[in-house]
């Protein structure tokens, strides 16, 4: 039975079984014999270090909801809208600044993800955003 | 040093918690501040004393000029130390201290303010003659001008806020085509963060390294310096990776930058911990940047190849002692190196992250040093900069002093949070970083070597095999992920109690 994780963005299917001391993990045809001692990783539950590297290992199932918001224009965090470069009903190509922010002090530009359409500019100048909130939908 | 006996930090973070050790170890009593949401943060409660400054913005907390000199007179403080950022450099504060019969420790409020305006401040080292890039600091603000004043030095040019500092208000400009765009957004910028939008145009240096050299002066007319810090290794314009001594200067150079820095503070009769900022070109001529006047964030790595406590030296000058050392009697012993950890992440333009801090882990090997205003089960928000922490190492070589602070990243693993631990790694083991050729554009130019490395299907066997034998598993069985956060908050609600 094939168990599905997400680690650092990648989905990864496997096989899992184990003993008392060892565990067996097959991932794409290729099983792998770990001693559990070996795998005693500094971690939170989540927050794994492995070789001084940093990953984080989500459920599958958590991730569905943020794949349905492919194409729209999201606050990377809590901030204040500066300048709305677009317009409704305006066509844009990928990479085209849409909107100006203003968070932790620094400017970010949010730009377009693809070519399409300007559907709707869901705030103004000046207004305070959260963070990933849609700002701007783009159709293609 | 009798005349201090309690100093109120005007600060908060892992520099609140830095001076406060030092008070202690002189026997000062200290007054630490906090806000109703740091309650849990260490230095809501490092002080003698502890003061809750109340809801609301900056402005009306950490900012807020006649509460926290009230507070200082009503709870009986001598002096007040403002740590760096918010207050330190601001000179209608240090008037007001003054005025109010208090010690501000840090220099004269005239210096902050020559200092503070970095054009006239440059037109004042003009006349005392230190080394200044080529560049347009006048008044004129017309577009067109200063695009013509641009044509004049060359392009590439830089474009910065006149107030500035931390990268903000700032734009580089390769082309004349460029110069209008940038020009409108290092003005909004500025505008945004100092409520003035008054920029400068400089000369760029195509492979600067930025080179600062401590200062110190005191009010008996000793001034001294505390050798360099070399901080290119920047991103967004924010330093990342300090070390001192500086890869980059013979011991000729060194004195000749060393012997500028202090004519210069000399020159403005300059009282406590100052820093003066050098861009260093590749043919080893050097300009001035700018003059800190405050302790700066990198301080750590002086005092490590010093041996010196640069918070003890502060208050020891502002309480009107003799410098503790003469030049002669300042060495420099081995090679120190700091390490910012911030909150942020690198694979995604550094862009801030939040979340809980599990855990900030411990130090394990000699001469490793964590400064830090967090401990494990903090929140880490957006309200207050992103650095978590700084992590100092010292060897009797770089390369032991980078080897050091690179396997102490995993002694401190900041568990719960997306952190810049793992890009810092990536740097410090760049061969170009190792053979000491650091310049401040290091982190885009190398870019796609600093890039996460592939997964291996071992390593993603091995996490997962980790992860299912994780006492503190919540992702693999059926727990909902938000488990693990409500246990903390009841942590917290009982520690209240």
């Amino acid at each position: 039975m094939a168990k599905k994780l997400i680690i650092n963005e990648t989905e990864y299917q496997y096989d899992f079984r184990q003993t008392a001391e060892k565990v067996e993990i097959t991932i794409e045809g290729k099983t792998f014999n770990l001693d559990k001692k070996d795998l005693n990783l500094s971690n939170d539950g989540k927050h794994f270090v492995l070789n001084n590297r940093d990953y984080f290992i989500e459920k599958a199932s958590a991730r569905r909801s943020s794949a349905a918001s492919e194409g729209s224009s999201k606050s990377p965090m809590p901030g204040k809208i500066l300048k709305v470069l677009c317009n409704e009903g305006e066509a844009v190509k990928k990479g085209d600044p849409l909107i100006i922010m203003e968070a932790m002090k620094m400017e970010h530009t949010l730009k377009a993800s693809k070519d399409g359409t300007i559907k709707a500019v869901k705030y103004s100048e000046g207004d305070l955003v959260e963070g990933q909130v849609e700002l701007v939908e783009l159709e293609d | 040093m009798n005349k201090i006996k309690k100093i109120l930090i005007a600060n908060r973070g892992e520099i609140a918690v830095r001076v406060a050790q030092t008070c202690r170890e002189l026997g000062i009593k200290t007054i630490s501040l906090y806000t109703p949401e740091e309650t849990e943060l260490p230095h809501a409660s490092i002080g003698d004393e502890s003061f809750n400054l109340g809801e609301g913005a900056l402005s009306e907390t950490y900012l807020n000029q006649e509460l926290i000199i009230s507070t200082a007179k009503d709870l009986g403080a001598d002096a007040i130390h403002p740590g760096y950022g918010f207050l330190s450099e601001n000179s209608i504060f240090a008037k007001a201290v003054v005025s109010a019969g208090l010690i501000f420790i840090g220099p004269a409020a005239a210096s902050i303010e020559l200092m503070g305006d970095k054009k006239t401040s440059k037109q004042e080292m003009e006349k005392i003659g230190a080394p200044l890039i080529p560049g347009y600091h006048g008044d004129e603000q017309d577009g067109d001008f200063l695009k013509a004043e641009a044509s004049k030095i060359g392009y590439p040019v830089l474009i910065k806020a006149s107030a500035g500092g931390g990268g903000k208000g700032m734009r580089i400009v390769r082309a004349e085509a460029e110069f209008e765009e940038a020009l409108a957004s290092a003005k909004r910028e500025a505008q945004n963060a100092f409520g003035n939008d008054i920029v400068l145009i400089e000369k760029f240096i195509v492979n600067p390294r930025h080179i600062e050299v401590q200062v110190f002066g005191d009010s008996h007319g000793n001034c001294v310096h505390l050798f360099e810090r070399e901080c290119s290794i920047q991103r967004r314009h924010q330093k990342i990776i300090e070390e001192s001594p500086s890869p980059a200067l013979t011991p000729k150079i060194r004195e000749a930058i060393t012997k500028s820095a202090v004519d210069i503070a000399a020159g403005i009769n300059y009282l406590g911990a100052g820093t003066v900022e050098f861009i260093y070109d590749e043919d080893d001529s050097f300009y001035f940047l700018e003059m800190n006047t405050r302790l700066q964030v990198e301080h750590p790595v002086t005092e490590m190849i010093t041996g010196q406590d640069l918070v003890e030296w502060q208050i020891k000058v502002a309480a009107g002692e003799v410098l503790p050392l003469k030049q002669e009697d300042i060495t420099c012993r081995g090679h120190a190196v700091e390490l910012r950890i911030y909150a942020e992440d690198p694979d995604n333009e550094f862009l801030p992250s939040i979340g809980k801090l599990n855990k900030v882990g411990e130090a394990k090997l000699r001469n490793v040093r964590l400064d830090t205003g967090y401990t494990d089960g903090n929140d880490i928000g957006v309200s207050f900069d992103p650095m978590l922490a700084k992590l100092i190492g010292w060897a009797d070589t770089r390369e032991k002093a980078i080897t050091k602070v690179r396997e102490s990243l995993n002694d401190y693993p900041f568990l719960g949070l997306k952190t810049n631990r793992e890009y810092l790694g990536r740097v410090l083991g760049h061969k170009t970083f190792i053979k000491g050729e650091t310049f401040t554009h290091f982190v885009e130019t190398y870019s796609e070597d600093l890039k996460k490395a592939e997964l291996t299907l071992e390593d993603v066997a091995k996490l997962i095999g980790a992860m299912h034998i994780s006492k503190n598993r919540t992702v693999a069985t059926n727990e909902k992920a938000s488990d693990n956060y409500n246990c903390w908050h009841q942590l917290s609600g009982f520690r209240n109690c």
